[in-house]
Parts: structure tokens; C-alpha cells; sequence
């Protein structure tokens, strides 16, 4: 009898804790899937799908080309960053100081950047037979063209910083000036007064 | 991955926000700016993408002749007339269409910043000078010119020793440089007779 409870004591504790465990792997995979992606959201290609949907007025192709190109400059972006991600990504993850997860959430988001890119060529494709060949060649040398107009923006911002700082240093001059000329009135004054004390005290004396 | 919708319509040939009628819009996070601008130049072509590395020689020449007014004035000594066209000539480069070369317009802009930065040191602008001379040596760094500019206006602005050590920098990229040796010669001597002249008050 005895051996019989210890029996069903000791399969019903195999059980539980199979159970136990089975939920947190479980939750485990759940927080995988639900991490963040790897980029956030492409805002080019759903404005370029978005446009493609408008009607009434329908879009351009002009406009279609220009919002096609600037998915592709987005494409160029990741690819880039991406490409310069891995290696470091793969050597930390042999080391194992990141986890595995990592690594498959980045080979995930590896493939569905490819897919992309297979998109927007057979997109530029349906312009212009041809197109999609090149492309990505234009986006990235627009990629890198960008960069250079930014250079615009910050000469404003710095001729701004620029004006303040001298303004700012040109009046402490003038402060430190005007400092200056009242100490040297005062110290006039003062030789002044002890000038005048001196005569009315030989004055006395005579 | 979540896509979210964006809502557009579009107004007068240029795409802007449903919900606000804007380009840029804030409140919907979007910004339609790029596409427009793109679209804009794209219209000059008429809709044609030219292929990778091909310019459209109109814009080059127009800049290569404001440039050549700029540098009129500056000989003849009109320099508010000379920073007048090497702004505009200035503005038109920085509004090359995305798909031209970099390199160009690179080359470019360094050239007529320069030539700009130069202007207003004649002007005793130095703020202005040194923005200019700072965006020279961003573009185009192995160029001695620029670090030059730079450092006459930082000494111009009193920042004595930044515009040496400017001009220093220059040297090191071009050590035959008459105009950095002599203008760094000028500097050092003035410094020099500075500190011995302080010296004899004492």
C-alpha cells in the first residue's frame, strides 16, 4: 500500500515540475517573439504604398518615382547598417556574452530586409524595364549626397551659436571696460579728495 | 512587422498629410518633404531618372557663372556684391538633385564657401568667416585653403591661438603654402612684439 502512494508521489511530483518548467519555457518563446524588432517601422515603403493607393487625384508617377526611391535610400540604410552589425554581433554571440535569441532575431530581420529589396527592385522594374538594376546604386549615392545637405542645417545653427557667443563675449568686454573706467573715477576721486584734505591741513598749519 | 496606415492626399502636385493639409505634419509624425523635393527635381528631367553618375549640365554652368560674378566683385573690391552671388550660387549647389554625385558637389560647395569666407574677412564679418571656413574643411579637409580662412577668422574674432593652431593644421596638409606661412609669420611676430612691448612697461 505504502509503496503504492510513494509510487503516485513520486510521478505526480515528475508532473508537476515538468509542467512548471514547460510554462516558463513557454512564456520564454512568447518574449521572443513579442521583442522588439530590429528596425523600427519603414516609414518610406508605407508612404510609398500609401501614395500607390491614393486616388482622387491619383499620385504622379513623378511622385511615385520620388517616393520609390526614397524606400530604397531607407533599404540602403539598414543594408549598410546591418552588414556592419554582424560580424561584431556573431563574435559576441560565440563568446556568449549576448544570447542566442539575438542572433536569430537578427538573421530573421536579415531576411525580411532581403525580401524588401527584392520588392522595391521588382517595383522599380514595373516603371521602367531595367530600372531595378539600378536603383539601389542611385539611392545610395543619394544616401550619401543627404549627408552632405545636412551640412547646410548646421551652418545655420552654428552661424546662430556663433553670433550668440561673440555677442556675448563682445559685452563682457564692454562690461569689463566700463568696470575698469569706473574704478579709475573712483581711485581719481580718492587722490582728489586726499589731495584736498592735505591742503586744508597745511593750510591749518600755517 | 506592424504597419501602420499613413493617411496623404494630394494638394496643388504636392503630397501632404489627410488629416492636416501639411507637409510636414507634427501631429501625424509624417513628413512629406523628401518625396517632394525628390518629385520636384525629377520634373525637370521630366520624370526621367537619369542613370547613376549623370548630371544635368544646366546647373553647373549657372553656378560656375554666379561663382565668376562673385569672384568679378571680389577683384574689384565690391564685396557685399561678391557674398551676394557666391550665396546664391551657393544655395542652387546645396539644392542639387540627390542623385548627382556627392563628389561634385562636394567640390563645389567647398570652392564657393571658400570664396565666401573670403569675402567676409574683407568685410571684417568674422562670424560669418569662420562658419564658412568650418564648412570648407568639413567638405574637403586635405585642403589647405580652408584651414587658412579659418584661421584668419579666428584671429580676426580674437581667438588668437585657435587660429594659429588652424593654420598649423594647414601646413601639415600643404607645408608649402606661401600665403599660411606668411600670414602664420605675421601672427607670431605681432605676438612677439606684443610680449616684449609688455615687458618694457614693466
Amino acid at each position: 500500500m505504502a509503496s503504492i502512494v510513494l509510487a503516485i508521489v513520486y510521478i505526480g511530483g515528475w508532473i508537476l515540475s515538468m509542467r512548471i518548467f514547460g510554462y516558463f519555457w513557454k512564456r520564454r518563446k512568447l518574449a521572443i517573439n513579442f521583442a522588439e524588432p530590429w528596425f523600427p517601422e519603414h516609414v518610406p515603403r508605407n508612404q510609398y504604398i500609401a501614395l500607390l493607393q491614393q486616388s482622387e487625384p491619383e499620385a504622379s508617377e513623378v511622385q511615385l518615382t520620388a517616393a520609390l526611391l526614397r524606400r530604397a535610400m531607407e533599404d540602403v540604410v539598414r543594408v549598410l547598417s546591418m552588414r556592419e552589425d554582424k560580424q561584431i554581433l556573431a563574435n559576441l554571440v560565440k563568446q556568449g556574452t549576448l544570447g542566442e535569441d539575438i542572433w536569430t532575431q537578427f538573421t530573421l530581420a536579415e531576411k525580411e530586409l532581403e525580401a524588401e529589396v527584392m520588392e522595391v527592385i521588382a517595383e522599380a522594374n514595373t516603371f521602367k524595364e531595367g530600372w531595378g538594376q539600378s536603383i539601389l546604386q542611385t539611392a545610395s549615392e543619394m544616401v550619401m549626397h543627404e549627408k552632405t545637405k545636412q551640412l547646410q542645417k548646421e551652418m545655420k545653427t552654428q552661424r546662430e551659436d556663433e553670433t550668440r557667443k561673440h555677442a556675448l563675449k563682445e559685452k563682457n568686454a564692454e562690461a569689463k571696460k566700463e568696470k575698469e573706467r569706473a574704478k579709475a573715477t573712483e581711485e581719481l576721486l580718492k587722490e582728489e579728495e586726499k589731495e584736498k584734505a592735505k591742503a586744508a591741513t597745511s593750510s591749518k598749519k600755517k | 512587422m506592424a504597419t501602420s496606415t499613413v493617411n496623404l492626399s494630394i494638394v496643388n502636385d504636392k503630397v501632404v498629410c489627410a488629416d492636416h493639409q501639411a507637409e510636414v505634419c507634427d501631429k501625424c509624425h509624417q513628413s512629406f518633404a523628401d518625396i517632394n523635393t525628390i518629385a520636384r527635381h525629377l520634373k525637370a528631367t521630366n520624370g526621367q531618372l537619369p542613370p547613376p553618375g549623370a548630371v544635368l549640365p544646366q546647373r553647373s554652368q549657372q553656378i560656375a557663372k554666379m561663382r565668376e560674378d562673385g569672384n568679378t566683385h571680389f577683384r574689384a573690391q565690391r564685396h557685399q556684391e561678391a557674398i551676394a552671388s557666391y550665396t546664391n550660387a551657393i544655395n542652387v549647389a546645396f539644392d542639387r538633385p540627390l542623385w548627382e554625385p556627392t563628389q561634385l558637389a562636394r567640390e563645389e560647395l567647398a570652392v564657393l564657401l571658400c570664396n565666401r569666407s573670403a569675402a567676409y574677412i574683407a568685410r571684417k564679418e568674422y562670424v560669418n568667416a569662420l562658419v564658412d571656413a568650418d564648412g570648407v574643411v568639413e567638405l574637403k579637409r586635405p585642403w589647405s585653403k580652408g584651414h587658412f580662412r579659418r584661421g584668419r577668422a579666428l584671429i580676426g574674432l580674437g581667438r588668437t591661438e585657435e587660429g594659429i593652431e588652424a593654420m598649423r593644421l594647414g601646413l601639415m596638409f600643404d607645408p608649402e603654402s606661401a600665403e599660411i606661412q606668411k600670414a602664420l609669420k605675421e601672427v607670431e611676430d605681432k605676438i612677439a612684439a606684443e610680449a616684449t612691448g609688455g615687458d618694457e612697461d614693466k
